[in-house]
Parts: C-alpha cells; structure tokens; sequence
C-alpha cells in the first residue's frame, strides 16, 4: 500500500477494523514517515480529547429554560374585546371600515329611493310601445308614495305594504 | 466531562402526554448539553441559546411521536446538527464569522484553575477558530466525533451518512485541523504538536 492511501488510513486510525489496524501496524514498521505522521496524529488526537474536556457553559441557565418553557406555553385564543385591547392599528381601522359602511349605507337608500321605486317598474314590458296604463299609473303611485317617505328606510321596512320588502 | 444526561422514563412518560411540569424537568437535565453541542457548532453564545430554545420547542411538539428504540440524546443530537447546519449556511453564520464572540463559553468558574486547565481552554478556543474552516459536514463530523466522543455508528444515525462517508470526512477534518493548528501554535503558543 502506498503511503498515500496509508494516510487516510492514519488519520481515521480510531475507526479502523483490526484487520486494518495491522497493515498499518505492518506498514510503520518500515516507514519512517509514516510513523512520524501516526505520532504526531496521536498526539493531536490526545490534546483535542483533552480540550474536549472543557466546561461549555450557559450564561444564565434558569433564563434559558424560562425562555424555553414560555415558548410552549400555549397562547390564550384572542377574545372579540381583546381585539380592542392591544392593538393600535385596528380600532382606527374599525372606525374607519364602520364610517365607510354607514356611507355606503345612505347612499344605497338615496339611490333606491330616487331610481328603483317598485317592482311593478320592473315588470313594465319595455319592448312595446304601447304602455299598460293601469301598470303605469300604478308605478307612478308607488314612486310618489316612496319619495314622500322619510329617509330612513326602517320607518317603511315596518310596514307591510314596503315596497322595499318587495325590491 | 461531556455528560450526556438521561431522563427516567417516568418523567419522558408524562413529558410525552403533554405534562409541562414533566418537560421542564426534562429541559433542566438535557439543556446543558444541547447548549454545548450547539456552542460547539457555531461558536457563539447567542445564536446558541436560540438554536437550543428552537430545538426544545420542536422537541415537545413532535414529543407523541417519540420512538423509544431511539434514544433521546440521539434524537437530540440529530436535531440540534440539523438546525446548526441550517445555521451555518445562513447569511447570518457568514455574517458572524468575522465577529469575535464577546463572551465565549468555555468557562473553568467552578474548577480549580491550575496551569492546565487554562491551556486545555485556550486550545479548545483554537480548535473551535481552526474548525470554523471546515465544510458543514466536516464539522459535524467532527464535533460529534472527536469532541462529543460518539460511536461512528451513532454518527451516522445523528447526521444519516454512511461509515464510510463518516470516516471520509473525519480524514478530512483531522487533516486540515492538524495543519491549521500546527500554524496556530507556531505563532501563538508555546505548545508544540
Ligand atoms: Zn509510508
């Protein structure tokens, strides 16, 4: 074996089967080198056992396992009013999204109220040109009676006869 | 030195059922090891106490599913170098490479300090600099080997290499230790190898 393939061999020394241990026992025996390097790898290998025996310690070992033992704790499951507790960004945004909706809201109304004023409306065959007079009559009735109702959609939703009911 | 603790199994039992009291206690006994193992891999006290927390907390959410033929310290050792070598491919690892550890770990309060235990540190201290060279899988090897002092075969479990991948990269890591620590003592220290 060549002195090469002898190296690998001495450096993995502690792991070698004991067949491979003698050819490499049988090897140093005639190899001043090889013995040489087989020495000095035995003593690096002895000193790194040796400062293997250091102490590593943990600057605060009571820190650590509080850390630890605070990260699997489980986290309570976050409450409807506990949104509004902690969170600075989302009672602004509440407040925001609830305005925009109130909008929206009292636009939808205005607008009902002055384009869609029934169903009937709807039903008027648009195709003919010669219109239902009754039907007609009877949008325009509605119309009136929805525009002279007061802004708030909830005073006509109590009624029975809401056209809104109906929409 | 290198202790390697074990845990009743009466306490890994109840740990196991979700007993937070009983993970504690396990947490006490096993974390000194797990921070030297990780210290040893990356070399810096911060970055080690965040792998080992991690660790732990992936510990007692796999705990059901622990496999007594394994032993713990294997399962362990297996997820504390997984997560280091995570970390030492990380931009962070290299960002930290040049950065002198303010306070390292290699402690001897304790211990009586006499002349040799203050070498055996420095050395260690050198090792530590010197292995900071060495591929990720060199290191491991390395550490797990030489400084943790665990059977080739546990080796091979921990890391999921083969012997003979073992062995290839433990010549490689002996190697070039020898040639960066002769350099080492040459210019810094009256030991000679
Ligand atoms: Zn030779």
């Amino acid at each position: 074996m060549t002195c090469r393939k002898m190296e690998v061999l001495i450096y993995q020394y502690t792991e070698l089967s004991p067949s491979e241990r003698s050819l490499v026992e049988g090897h140093i025996q005639t190899c001043l080198s090889c013995k040489n390097l087989m020495e000095q790898v035995n003593q690096q290998q002895n000193l790194i056992r040796q400062a293997a025996t250091v102490p590593v310690e943990i600057r605060n070992a009571a820190q650590l396992t509080h850390k630890i033992m605070s990260a699997i704790q489980p986290k309570p499951k976050p409450s409807w009013w506990g949104l509004f507790e902690n969170h600075d960004i989302f009672v602004p945004r509440l407040a925001v999204s609830v305005a925009a909706s109130l909008l929206i809201i009292f636009f939808a109304v205005e607008f009902f109220q002055e384009n869609i004023p029934s169903t009937e409306y709807s039903k008027i065959d648009r195709g003919t040109s010669t219109l239902n007079t009754t039907q007609f009559l009877n949008t325009q009735w509605k119309r009136k009676e929805m525009t002279s109702m007061s802004v708030s959609i909830y005073n006509c939703l109590k009624r029975d006869d809401c056209a809104f009911k109906k929409i | 030195m290198n202790r390697v603790p074990r845990t009743t199994p009466e306490v890994l039992r109840e740990a196991m059922a979700g007993n937070s009291k009983a993970f504690q206690m396990l947490v006490e006994e096993h974390q000194a090891f797990a921070y030297r193992v990780a210290y040893r891999f990356v070399g810096h006290a911060n970055e080690a106490e965040d792998i080992v927390q991690e660790v732990f907390v992936k510990l007692w959410q796999h705990l059901n599913r622990y496999n007594h033929e394994v032993k713990l310290t294997t399962w362990l050792y297996r997820m504390l170098a997984n997560r280091c070598l995570d970390f030492l491919k990380s931009a962070r690892a290299r960002q930290l490479k040049n950065q002198e550890d303010i306070e390292d770990s290699y402690s001897v309060s304790g211990s009586i300090t006499t002349d040799e235990t203050l070498l055996n540190q420095e050395l260690m201290k050198a090792i530590q600099e010197t292995a900071a060279s060495l591929t990720p899988k060199q290191r491991a090897v390395f550490i797990l080997r030489d400084l943790e002092d665990l059977p080739v075969a546990e080796v091979c479990e921990v890391l999921s290499m083969t012997a003979g991948n073992v062995k290839s990269n433990l010549y490689y890591a002996r190697k070039e230790l020898s040639e960066k620590l002769k350099v080492y003592y040459q210019t810094n220290n009256p030991i000679s190898l």
